[in-house]
């Protein structure tokens, strides 16, 4: 009997129907409780399996393809509220609940993990911490890693592994709730997590303008730096025809009123048509969805530049794209320099040289650039996060710490040269 | 390596002036602001320059020599002690602000810049630093970064962590690396947050890519009176429950108060049990309306009197007196520890009770003047350090507050960091899986152990160095 054999043997044993084949023709385990992945994962470590933990795969295409995966870990079966202290705006949650079911459950005591990203119904707790997606929101309440306080985690030989605590400031030992904060699954398997939450804001409006000339882009963008406005949204479309500017306000009715006014004022006075208060038309889901990519792009790489360097980057990006034959819009978080470009060709270009050549253009200008979606048929031969020498290092030597024998998600953060 | 041979290659790195080694001299790095153990160095040297903290860091890697990283040692947990000896690389003379970004709302600066500085050339843009320890005055921004360092506005605008971008790092064996991304975001895994708030364990920054924050245009600041120390507790917890977001909310008890009014004469009412400072800001408009729920809530769970700072000037003397506050009660005895624990928030009435019963167990004075808004105790244990049996007391009732913020589910140091303080308190915290978790993370930036050893995780004779993560 071979390790694979007997290893499936003791999960049937252990799992019963919760062991299955999945779509891809993997194995996949789904534990009932954290105790139990525990033992998933011993066994897979005794028996040397590879393993790839996952969600509701609302972000199972992010980072680079696994190079292996014998065994599957779904956190979907982990699905309780453990606890939830309102008075001290503090939850603690398996890592198979939904970010909706979190908020939906939140909402009963007026409060909110306040994210907004796409898919949120498909994004489990679990697949939330490891892909650290960005917010639509995060002008004014950051990113996951601003309310993540604590996290359970199942090691590699299986053993289970706190950081953090339920407070909501703690630094006793290496804050571990940064480090596992967007592994994608290759340092642990998210079993748990607790959160800080806050109360839900009265009221919210969605403020838009077309500007339709370019020379008036760069002035609008430079002005919500100054402004004494404080927008929990800030992002800007942008497309050949010009820019779309939204900005979202929450708080107190009399509040909201006054800076959506003021941004309209400002927003006219830069060059931008007429500005409309428009939370009916698209809703702030709606536009969270647009971060995850336009529809029917094939291709939407994230890009991270200083907040002045936004038009000069997506000028840079259109040009060399065009050349390509490749359409592209972009989404930018104005206050972050955060960029998404959604690609759309006619033809089938060279994804893995364009991606090149658009990260440069990014490194150029002090930053990055992440692929988020790209054709499976390519994905092979593109690197996600192009990291650099002395990061992958130090990243290399946590990892072999953490995962000696890189049976976690192998390959997906880097590729082995 | 002899000592001599260190300090002449010491002094050809950084020129004799910058090499400390005198007893005399050393006498003032025994210790930090942590002063119930005392260890020095064998030789305090302060670089001024990234290039040179790597060569330094590279001599003692060549050397087998242990090193300690030290701000301005305003640290309260023994962080900057050298209990093993080696080379103390203190960056005080690292003060520079390199670039001043407004337009990005970002800055680079050395690590050995004190924090005040930085918010005050950030005023002239209409922005500030937001992470505001009592001791801003004098700490240094890498020593922000090692402990992670919050202060009172932190309730509002989070702690180092969410306002550091990137770091140059000084590895232990000299090599010099950025992690994190001058610009908001960094592929791979976050090693900047791990960085943050590893005591100097990792290695040692040099320079910082912080965020800067925009100055509330609008701030209204109250001093809540109350009887009892419950009924001010049970308004914090009352005010955080209604949804209330302070941008900073503290309390002081009756000792404390009546120190500062002797140093500050702000006319705090000495027959308070405890007072509380609650600061809103934010937009003028909608201001008014938020603070006047704050002083309805205030008001309903006891407060006696709810003053409002009537103009700027009052306002900063009411912060200098809070921020100075631990250290007036040098009034009340020769020595003090502060301790930091932290607790749910609705637990503060009960945590606050047992705290007193400590006190009165132990014949102890404590003090407590603290970050109620986030349950960040801070109990000032008052003793003379000459006494031994005080000293003694002193530790155990340390450990039972400590105990008692775990009992309720909270957190042995909120911004204070472990050190050597509270290395015996992680195992308590932490399970041996935990801690050997972290064990591994300080290996694969320091294998040998060298950089700052003996703080923050307990050593050999635990279960760190026996589990082993390979199954192998």
């Amino acid at each position: 009997m071979t390790a694979t054999e007997q290893a499936w043997g003791e999960l049937e044993r252990l799992l019963g129907h919760r062991l299955s084949i999945g779509p891809q023709g993997r194995l996949t385990a789904l534990p009932p409780d954290p105790a139990t992945a525990g033992e998933v994962m011993a066994i897979a470590a005794r028996s040397r399996l590879t393993v790839l933990p996952t969600g509701r795969g609302a972000r199972a295409h992010w980072g680079n393809p696994v190079t292996r995966a014998d065994l599957e870990i779904a956190s979907s079966g982990l699905e309780r509220v453990t606890d939830y202290s309102p008075d001290d705006m503090v939850v603690s949650v398996q890592a198979g609940v939904s970010l909706a079911d979190l908020n939906g459950l939140l909402s009963k005591h007026n409060q909110v993990l306040p994210l907004d990203l796409p898919f949120p119904a498909a994004t489990t707790i679990g697949g939330l911490i490891a892909a650290a997606p960005l917010g639509l929101s995060r002008s004014g309440y950051g990113q996951v890693r601003d309310w993540l306080i604590g996290v359970d985690v199942i090691a590699a030989d299986g053993v289970a592994v706190k950081g953090g605590s339920r407070v909501v400031k703690n630094v006793a030992g290496y804050d571990l709730c940064k480090l596992y904060a967007g592994s994608l699954g290759t340092l642990g398997q998210i079993v748990g997590a607790t959160f800080k939450v806050r109360p839900r804001w009265e009221t919210s409006v969605l403020v838009r303008a077309e500007v339709p000339s370019t020379d008036r882009i760069e002035d609008l963008l430079a002005a919500w730096q100054v402004t004494t406005l404080s927008p929990a949204i800030a992002v800007v479309e942008l497309s050949k025809a010009g820019a779309t500017f939204w900005l979202g306000f929450d708080g107190p009715a009399e509040t909201v009123q006054w800076q959506s006014s003021v941004a309209r004022t400002v927003l006219t006075d830069l060059g931008g048509q007429e500005a409309t208060i428009d939370s009916a038309a698209v809703t702030r889901a709606d536009l969270a969805q647009r971060l995850a990519g336009r529809v029917g792009a094939v291709t939407v790489l994230r890009a991270s530049v200083l907040p002045s360097d936004i038009l000069t980057y997506w000028h840079q990006a259109d040009e060399m794209l065009a050349e390509k034959g490749v359409e592209v819009t972009s989404i930018a978080q104005i206050h972050h320099g955060t960029m998404w470009l959604s690609l759309t060709s006619e033809t089938s270009p060279n994804w893995a040289s364009l991606v090149s050549g658009l990260r440069e253009k990014a490194r150029s200008l002090g930053g990055n650039l992440v692929v988020e979606r790209i054709p499976d048929e390519v994905a092979p031969v593109v690197d996600s996060f192009g990291l650099d020498a002395a990061s992958l290092t130090l990243m290399k030597r946590l990892k072999r710490g953490l995962d000696p024998d890189d049976r976690l998600a192998p390959g997906r953060m880097w590729r082995e040269s | 390596m002899e000592s001599d041979r260190l300090i002449s290659s010491l002094q050809a790195i950084c020129g004799p002036q910058a090499v400390l080694s005198n007893p005399a001299e050393l006498l003032a790095y025994d210790c930090d602001a942590f002063t119930l153990e005392k260890a020095q160095p064998l030789v305090v040297v302060l670089p001024d320059s990234t290039d040179e903290v790597a060569q330094i860091v590279s001599l003692c890697h060549e050397e087998g020599i242990p090193i300690v990283p030290r701000g301005a040692g305003t640290g309260l947990s023994g962080g900057a002690l050298a209990p093993e000896g080696g080379v103390m690389i203190a960056l005080t003379r690292m003060n520079r602000i390199v670039e001043l970004d407004a337009r990005n709302r970002r800055a680079l600066v050395e690590a050995g810049l004190v924090n005040l500085r930085l918010t005050q050339a950030a005023h002239a843009h209409g922005l500030c630093y937001a992470p505001d320890p009592s001791s801003q005055m004098a700490c240094t921004i890498g020593g922000n970064v090692a402990e992670n360092a919050g202060g009172p506005h932190t309730l509002k605008y989070g702690v180092t962590t969410n306002h550091v971008l990137a770091l140059e790092v000084v590895l232990p064996d000299g090599e010099i690396v950025w992690l994190g991304s001058r610009t908001d975001d960094s592929p791979g895994y976050d090693l900047r947050g791990l960085l943050i708030g590893s005591e100097g364990t990792m290695g040692i920054v040099t320079r910082a890519v912080v965020r800067l924050v925009p100055l509330a245009p609008a701030v209204r600041t109250m001093l809540a009176v109350f009887e009892t120390v419950e009924a001010a507790s049970e308004a914090v917890s009352a005010l955080i429950a209604a949804g209330v977001l302070p941008a900073a909310l503290e309390m002081m008890d009756r000792l404390i108060i009546e120190a500062v009014e002797e140093s500050f004469h702000y006319g705090f009412p000495t027959d308070a049990a405890a007072v509380l400072i609650v600061e809103l800001d934010g937009l003028e408009v909608g201001l008014d309306r938020e603070t006047d729920k704050a002083i309805a809530l205030l008001q309903a769970h006891g407060a006696r009197e709810v003053r409002r700072a009537k103009d700027e000037a009052e306002r900063a003397r009411l912060w200098a007196a809070r921020k100075k506050a631990v250290g007036c009660v040098g009034r009340l005895a020769p020595s003090k520890v502060t301790q930091d624990g932290v607790i749910p928030r609705s637990q503060l009435p009960a945590v606050l009770k047992a705290i007193a019963h400590i006190s009165e167990r132990y014949g102890l004075r404590i003090a407590n003047v603290f970050h109620a808004g986030d349950g960040n105790l801070h109990p000032v244990v008052l003793f003379d350090e000459r006494d031994p049996d005080q000293v003694e007391r002193v530790w155990k009732a340390g450990a039972e507050i400590l105990e008692t913020c775990l009992a309720v589910g909270g957190s042995i140091t909120g911004e204070h960091g472990v050190g050597v303080e509270k290395l015996a308190f992680m195992e308590r915290m932490f399970s041996p899986s935990d801690l050997a978790t972290m064990a591994e993370l300080r290996r694969a930036f320091d294998p040998e152990g060298r950089c700052n050893p003996g703080k923050l995780l307990p050593t050999s004779k635990s279960c760190l160095d026996t589990r082993p993560r390979s199954q192998a």
